[in-house]
């Protein structure tokens, strides 16, 4: 799993708005430097990473969303990670499921292992399904300019 | 998905550490209000509110670190990572079930696939019995007395003491 950054220049004894800023600029910053990796569809461990630093940025504006000033949009950007983690998450789950397959064929008797194949095909099509919607999120949310109003939110505030 | 707990009494203003002592103390009772249920073995909902529960407390913890007691976080880390995969493995088990119930009716047609299909569902069971007992295990050894203890010295006991009895 890709670890987060560390955040430079949190302060314990500043104030909760100003440090809570920098935390959400770093957990942006990691999710943008993940997303070229929707591009590939072969990419899992990096689909896998961009869903995780997705999710990271979501807790962060969960808890810290409420510390920044009034007029910040901190219910459509939560939203926003919301759904593309669960959109990202469709996918890694279908390469999860295949890979349950793939390892349960080592141990199933003959007869049962015959059929295996038409499962790991489902798996299969359910993920390219999934991927085809979540790359679809990626780019409406890039032209809806969701994660560059948080940027423009957070350097501004 | 369980929605996340509102952390009460945050201002933009307050001291960055004070902050962090709330959000962790109530990231920790937002789960731990679903241990019993999760570890029942019949509320696969429980097992993955109390795990989004548990990732929320982990980046919390992570994310906040440098405002909290050093010694203490590194053990809190430890148990809410522990929690983590033991809640991880369960949940796991969980989706691929629910996933292989949902594509048995259009494989009713394929005997071998069905075959297939209940061999594997019959051996992922049997192993989230086993994740099960592993987690009521870890469940016993952390909670509530240790992670608890060490929650409350990084958020101070009052504050977790609010936390509990919110909501």
């Amino acid at each position: 799993m890709a670890r987060a950054s560390i955040v430079p220049g949190l302060l314990p004894r500043g104030d909760l708005a100003s440090n809570a800023r920098r935390i959400l600029l770093g957990r942006l910053a990691d999710m943008l430097q993940w997303m070229p990796h929707v591009l590939d569809p072969e990419d899992r461990q990096g689909l896998h990473d961009f869903r995780i630093a997705v999710k990271r940025l979501r807790y962060a504006l969960e808890f810290l969303g409420r510390a920044q000033p009034e007029g910040f949009d901190r219910k459509r950007f939560t939203g926003a990670a919301v759904a593309l983690q669960e959109a990202l998450g469709a996918v890694t789950d279908c390469d999860a499921h295949r890979r349950r397959l793939l390892a349960a064929g080592e141990h199933l008797a003959d007869d049962a292992r015959e059929g295996l194949a038409a499962l790991v095909a489902r798996a299969e099509l359910e993920r390219e399904t999934s991927y085809a919607a979540a790359r679809k999120l990626v780019f409406g949310q890039l032209l809806d300019g969701v994660w560059p109003d948080l940027l423009r939110a957070l350097v501004e505030a | 998905m369980a929605k996340p707990r509102r952390v009460v009494g945050l201002t933009p203003e307050m001291e960055f550490r004070e902050a962090a002592g709330r959000i962790i103390a109530t990231k920790y009772a937002e789960m731990v209000r679903f241990t019993e249920a999760a570890i029942s073995g019949h509320d696969a909902d429980a097992v993955h509110d109390m795990r989004v529960s548990c990732k929320r407390l982990r980046e919390a913890v992570s994310v906040l670190r440098v405002a909290l007691a050093r010694a203490r976080v590194r053990s809190v880390r430890a148990d809410v990572e522990a929690l983590n995969d033991g809640m991880g493995a369960v949940r796991e088990s969980d989706v691929f079930l629910q996933w292989l119930s949902a594509a048995e009716p259009e494989l009713a047609d394929d005997e071998a696939a069905v075959r297939a299909l209940q061999a594997v569902r019959q051996a992922t069971e049997a192993e989230r019995q086993v994740q099960l007992g592993e987690l009521e295990a870890l469940f016993a050894d952390l909670l509530p007395d240790q992670l608890e203890a060490d929650i409350a010295k990084l958020s101070g006991k009052r504050i977790l003491r609010e936390a509990m009895s919110d909501g």
